[in-house]
């Protein structure tokens, strides 16, 4: 019963995951930008939806598009106005240009959010469905339902629209794309947007389920990191296959190892994959 | 590229050394912390120069050594060891570490490479938040260094300068030997460097393990001056960021480079915003952004191109920065 128990616990978490680190994926994948700020979008789309909940009243689930279509944005403007200056330069660079964003934004949002861990606490949050003698947490379910479907949303734009195939060819090669007329920068831009967007998304669905502060940032990034290095990059699926393998290791971890070391777990997982096959569980050649 | 420096050159340094040497007879305390927490970073950007700026491998994982060494110093001392034993020992286990780490981890290139060494530095967190050994989350406390402020504040800053010099000297040393211009060769193109003979695995382990050994003993001199450590301060990624936006700062891959870098960078900060410590990592941030749009190059690229232009050429410099790898 207990093992059922965290399995589903285990896959719920492992839902959630996969849709904080498909952003991830993308814009590392389609620019081989390490996304620093990745984390920040997540945070921000947080307080988006806890503040539209805390001053408005707005139900979590529906402030979802306020804050992707913002956060959107917000990322365009940062790969249009700063990271495509540097973009072609060797890749650390864009690593330390968006540490260096997430240093500032995060400080002043401290100052204007203060540190304290926020949650959204809409009335139904204590609810749970009994299934089959287990309880599943009814926020969770819907954080895992609508992630996937969000998720799924994502694959269908980037496989079936104009804009989604110019990303892909884009990502395969940048010079044959520019010679068909696709305009590199704005490309470039919308894929950052995109990636923003897709972690406000999973920012706002986590301030309901958990708790978030200015610097939780870091903890989603570098589950971004696990994950995406775990599952590989270059599709979809590998996100949901390392969130899963993730959201596993991590619950079953605690299970047997004791909840300190819940954490720790995902590094060693990381620098396992990363030894054994650095190119990721289901990611295909040429996209590391 | 390297050529070894000219008698004057010697000079140049010998004097800044004799300056640094003398500074704490002629100031107060406070400056002399100031100056104390500038070579510390240079002792970062320096090691970190080896991997990251000679050999091109971007890493993050100071941090993870400067704990490392922070760690093995405290808990050395409170068993009763002399404190520069434990600088000695700390260095050899970061040493043993990194070559350990090397092995597998240098075999990854660009991004896997940074989340590696990332993971490494978050990993060693976790764990000292967790072993009893190093006190946990709580914190563990070191032996109270005896004497004045006086003198303790000199001892400490000595005791960093050494080690800065050390890592100052090794890395001339290296650059100006074989194995500084087989790691110049890693990095611009690894694939012929192995081709032209380059032994890329014993070289890049080399550069990691050299670029372990001073930040664990700057870790160790940090804890004793702390005398409390817990793992949030010392295995912070901000040392490692602040390692490598300061040798981009004065320019990677360079002795010079990451010294003019953290000094511009400490001293400044300092100066300008000192008041407002509060926002200490948002005008970092600020810096970083500009560094990485106007300064890819660094400080003394710049210098170089300023003095066979002039000054009136800075703006066109600046410009042409900002626009060589835009899309």
């Amino acid at each position: 019963m207990v093992y059922g128990q965290i399995l589903i616990n285990s896959i719920l978490l492992g839902g959630i995951y996969a849709c904080i680190a498909v952003g991830f994926s993308l814009v590392w994948g389609v620019m081989n930008i390490l996304n620093i700020l990745h984390g920040t979008f997540l945070m921000l789309g947080g307080y988006v939806t806890f503040w539209m909940f805390k001053l408005y009243g707005v139900d979590p689930f529906l402030s979802l598009p306020l804050s992707a279509v913002s956060m959107f944005f917000a990322g365009y403007a940062v790969q249009r106005g700063l990271i495509n200056k540097i973009v072609r330069a060797p890749m650390f660079m864009s690593l330390i240009l968006t540490f260096g964003l997430q240093l500032l934004i995060v400080r002043l949002a401290i100052y204007f959010f203060t540190g304290d861990f926020r949650s959204v606490q809409p009335s139904y949050a204590g609810f749970s469905i009994p299934f089959m003698g287990l309880s599943i947490p009814f926020v969770r379910i819907s954080i895992f339902v609508l992630g996937v479907l969000l998720t799924s949303i994502l694959f269908w734009f980037m496989g079936r629209t104009r804009t989604g195939r110019a990303i892909r060819a884009t990502r395969m090669d940048l010079d044959s794309a520019q010679l068909m007329g696709v305009d590199i920068g704005r490309i470039y831009a919308i894929t950052y947007g995109i990636g923003a967007a897709a972690a406000a998304t999973s920012g706002s669905l986590v301030s309901v389920g958990f708790a978030i502060s200015p610097v939780s940032d870091v903890e989603f990034l570098s589950k971004s990191f696990i994950i995406c290095t775990i599952g590989g990059l270059g599709n979809i699926t590998g996100a949901l296959a390392g969130g899963l393998i993730l959201g596993l290791a991590e619950n079953f971890g605690a299970l047997y190892l004791g909840p300190g070391l819940q954490n720790a777990i995902g590094y060693v997982l990381l620098i396992l994959v990363l030894f054994i096959k650095p190119s990721g569980l289901l990611g295909r050649k040429g996209f590391e | 590229m390297f050529r070894p420096w000219s008698h004057i050159q010697w000079l140049g340094m010998g004097a800044g050394l004799l300056a640094l040497i003398l500074l704490p007879s002629f100031v107060e305390n406070d400056e002399i912390r100031k100056w104390m927490d500038i070579l510390m970073v240079a002792i970062l950007a320096t090691s970190w120069n080896f991997i990251g700026g000679l050999t091109g491998y971007p890493s993050f994982a100071p941090a993870a050594f400067f704990g490392l060494g922070a760690y093995t110093t405290a808990i050395l001392m409170n068993a009763g060891f002399n404190f520069f034993i434990t600088l000695g020992i700390g260095a050899c286990l970061g040493a043993l570490v990194a070559l350990a780490l090397g092995v597998p981890i240098l075999r990854l290139r660009g991004h896997y490479f940074a989340i590696a060494t990332f993971g490494v530095a978050e990993f060693f967190r976790e764990v000292a938040d967790n072993l009893r050994i190093t006190g946990g989350g709580d914190g563990i406390n070191l032996p109270q260094i005896t004497g004045g402020p006086d003198y303790f504040t000199r001892f400490f800053y000595f005791s960093m300068l050494g080690v800065a010099v050390l890592a100052v000297l090794t890395q001339y040393f290296v650059t100006r030997h074989r194995l500084g211009y087989g790691l110049v060769a890693i990095r611009e193109n690894e694939d012929a460097a192995a081709m032209t003979g380059v032994d890329t695995t014993k070289y890049k382990i080399i550069a990691f393990v050299l670029s372990s050994i001073f930040p664990a003993m700057g870790g160790g001199v940090y804890a004793y001056r702390a005398a409390f450590l817990e793992p949030i301060d010392v295995f912070d990624v901000l040392f490692s960021i602040k390692a490598i936006v300061m040798s981009m700062l004065g320019g990677v891959g360079t002795v010079m480079g990451p010294l003019v870098g953290a000094l511009m960078m400490e001293y400044l900060s300092d100066y300008l915003w000192g008041a407002f410590t509060e926002f200490h990592s948002a005008f970092l941030g600020i810096i970083i952004v500009l560094v990485v749009l106007f300064l890819p190059r660094g400080l003394m690229a710049v210098s170089q191109e300023v003095k066979s232009r002039g000054w009136g050429s800075l703006g066109v410099i600046l410009k042409s920065n900002i626009q060589r790898f835009k899309v």
